[in-house]
């Protein structure tokens, strides 16, 4: 079967199981207490009749099956819905948010991915002391959250130190422009990006020390040596390629860990993301832009992985 | 005839642990292949090991003896002399061509690797092409994955891999042993002519002697980390002086012959609880005492006490 046979099959796939996760979710909202109207109200003493006025007038007065259906009809027509808290389309608000999301999630792949791999390859090519290092400081860096590495780092280098802010993507007052605003964004920028990045980082690390050691043991490793292959070149030619599909395999699979974490992460560091606004999104009940998250990140994890599987059938042919 | 390889009085032991070579001398001349006969756990491999600079653990070392390439003594060299010299001055063929090859490389792309090694980089293509030429496989071949070649495609590749910096010698580790009989007899052939028309030394590490009988000039016969006999392969198989390599003879099938093959009793001692004497004794049908305490040295190309007895 060809690539391009393989992923279009993989993304018809993807439409049902998107399906069900839509409706999933749409029902353990409406199972979770409190709606939208008693968030909107808040601690207002309104009359009954007034409160009931206000769920019949949003609909939410109609038995469970209507309404799914109604939001289904609605998704379909790609109507994201309408935000109660935030009275604007949840389209609007979930694009002004997106960038900031990207930004951080992106920055911090990168790090991790980048940083992981070359720890990982130095922990099984010089194996010793450095490599128990590395294996310690990736258990223990996966066994740290998020939302308390978070607090640890602006402890110690916003409070303690005082070099990097600790709060938003920008200046209050506005980015500066060119060069500098550029330079002002990344030490925004740094805090959240390690806090994210260190436990894919973590796991990162694992994985391709894992496959790099088998690789270095193979024979066919033996033979490129034989042929007169520096340390380098074998390590670059054929541990890095062959440990590759494993190493994007994790990171693929785990694409949920990365949006899971960028949620806590946006809290602490009052990051204006995606994670944040479903953070407030909770807090608020605001349903049309709950669902609408969860939707999205299920729909990332569902590309994350058919990305994956189309990269891991590109780097080894064998895979049919 | 001058050596291109010459091995002397080598020693290959696990560092505060057994000794694997135990202070063999071989040499091989240009044009001229050896074979290296043995059971597994003789020693022949960790032989080649040596040659190369490769063990497969850190702890096991050369501890004495001289490996001489074209003059220069091998261990005597830096590790990064020592780089230069594989795959340029010796090339290596491994006994099973699936797990030596990389599975996400295409056969160009080993070949290539020879090259590169070395510094050679422009005109890849056509070196690449010339490389194939040589085993007798297409052009097309560079394109394809391991997967899609045969086994006998795959050892013609490790070989124009090996080969493709015209290396003095070339060590030869089992190099049939994994693949059918009518594939086996075209590598073979193979490596005859490329000692026959290009002067290449090689070194035939193998368990069967029907291979030695097909490629080799000249046999040495590994017995516990010890060459117990070395003859011209015509001597050897008509007149077995050793009783280990009488017994080896006799122990392949024969259609010409009424008896059944003989099996020999025993098996090769474990490299930690080697016996006194000559290593052989054990299973010796002709051990007297001497032979239990005093190792016999090799006079006139056999160890054996009772040579010629």
């Amino acid at each position: 079967m060809s690539l391009l046979s393989y992923t279009l099959r993989r993304l018809l796939h993807a439409i049902p199981l998107l399906l069900a996760v839509a409706v999933l979710n749409f029902c353990l909202i409406a199972a979770a207490p409190g709606d939208p109207v008693t968030a909107l109200i808040g601690d207002f003493p309104a009359p009954a009749e007034y409160v009931a006025k206000m769920r019949q007038d949003y609909g939410l007065d109609q038995p469970l099956p209507v309404r799914l259906g109604r939001y289904l009809q609605h998704l379909a027509s790609l109507d994201l819905g309408y935000s109660f808290a935030n009275r604007m389309p949840v389209s609007t608000l979930v694009a002004a948010r997106l960038g900031a999301t990207l930004k951080l999630t992106g920055t911090a792949l990168a790090v991790a991915a980048v940083l992981g791999v070359a720890l990982g390859l130095l922990a099984a090519r010089l194996g010793g002391w450095v490599d128990r290092l590395v294996r310690f400081g990736a258990t223990l860096s996966y066994a740290m959250p998020e939302f308390w590495l978070g607090q640890l780092l602006i402890l110690a280098f916003a409070i303690g130190l005082g070099w990097l802010p600790s709060q938003g993507a920008a200046p209050l007052r506005g980015a500066a422009a060119g060069w500098a605003g550029f330079v002002e964004g990344l030490r925004y920028l740094l805090l959240p990006a390690s806090a994210l990045a260190l436990r894919y980082l973590a796991l990162i690390a694992r994985i391709t020390r894992a496959r790099a050691v088998e690789v270095l043991r193979a024979d066919y490793v033996l033979a490129a040596r034989a042929r007169g292959a520096s340390e380098t070149r074998v390590l670059l030619d054929h541990v890095l390629r062959n440990a590759a599909p494993s190493v994007i395999t994790v990171i693929g699979y785990n694409a949920g860990l990365l949006l899971a974490g960028s949620a806590l992460t946006e809290t602490v560091f009052g990051w204006p993301g995606i994670g944040r606004l479903l953070f407030d999104s909770i807090a608020a009940r605001d349903t049309p832009t709950m669902l609408a998250i969860l939707l999205m990140v299920s729909a990332s994890v569902v590309i994350a992985n058919l990305l994956t599987d189309v990269l891991h059938r590109l780097l080894d042919r064998r895979v049919a | 005839m001058t050596a291109l390889l010459d091995i002397d009085a080598l020693r290959v032991a696990v560092a505060d642990g057994p000794t694997l070579v135990d202070g063999i001398s071989l040499s091989v001349a240009s044009g001229q292949t050896l074979g290296l006969v043995g059971e597994s756990g003789s020693g022949k491999s960790m032989t080649a090991h040596a040659v190369l600079g490769l063990f497969p653990a850190p702890s096991i070392q050369v501890t004495s003896g001289a490996i001489r390439l074209e003059g220069i003594d091998l261990t005597r060299l830096s590790a990064d002399a020592r780089r230069r010299l594989r795959g340029r001055r010796i090339g290596m063929v491994f006994q099973d061509p699936s797990s030596f090859l990389d599975p996400l490389l295409t056969a160009g792309r080993h070949i290539a690797e020879a090259f590169r090694a070395h510094g050679v980089t422009p005109d890849l293509a056509p070196r690449i092409q010339a490389a194939l030429a040589r085993v007798d496989l297409p052009a097309s071949v560079a394109g394809r994955f391991p997967h899609e070649l045969s086994g006998g495609q795959r050892q013609r590749v490790l070989i124009a891999a090996a080969l493709a910096m015209d290396p003095a010698v070339l060590i030869a580790d089992e190099p049939t042993t994994a693949l059918d009989v009518t594939v086996q007899a075209g590598i073979l052939d193979l490596l005859r002519r490329e000692a026959a028309a290009r002067g290449l030394g090689v070194l035939l590490i193998t368990h069967d002697l029907g291979v030695v009988a097909e490629t080799c000039n000249e046999v040495a016969v590994m017995y516990a980390g010890r060459i117990v006999e070395q003859a011209t392969v015509h001597r050897l198989f008509r007149a077995p002086r050793h009783p280990y390599t009488q017994g080896l003879l006799a122990s392949v099938l024969d259609p010409g012959r009424d008896a059944a093959p003989f099996a020999m009793p025993g098996a090769v001692p474990p490299s930690h609880a080697m016996p006194a004497g000559c290593r052989f004794h054990p299973r010796c049908p002709l051990v007297v005492d001497q032979c239990r305490t005093i190792p016999p040295a090799m006079v006139d190309g056999v160890a054996c006490w009772r040579a010629g007895a």
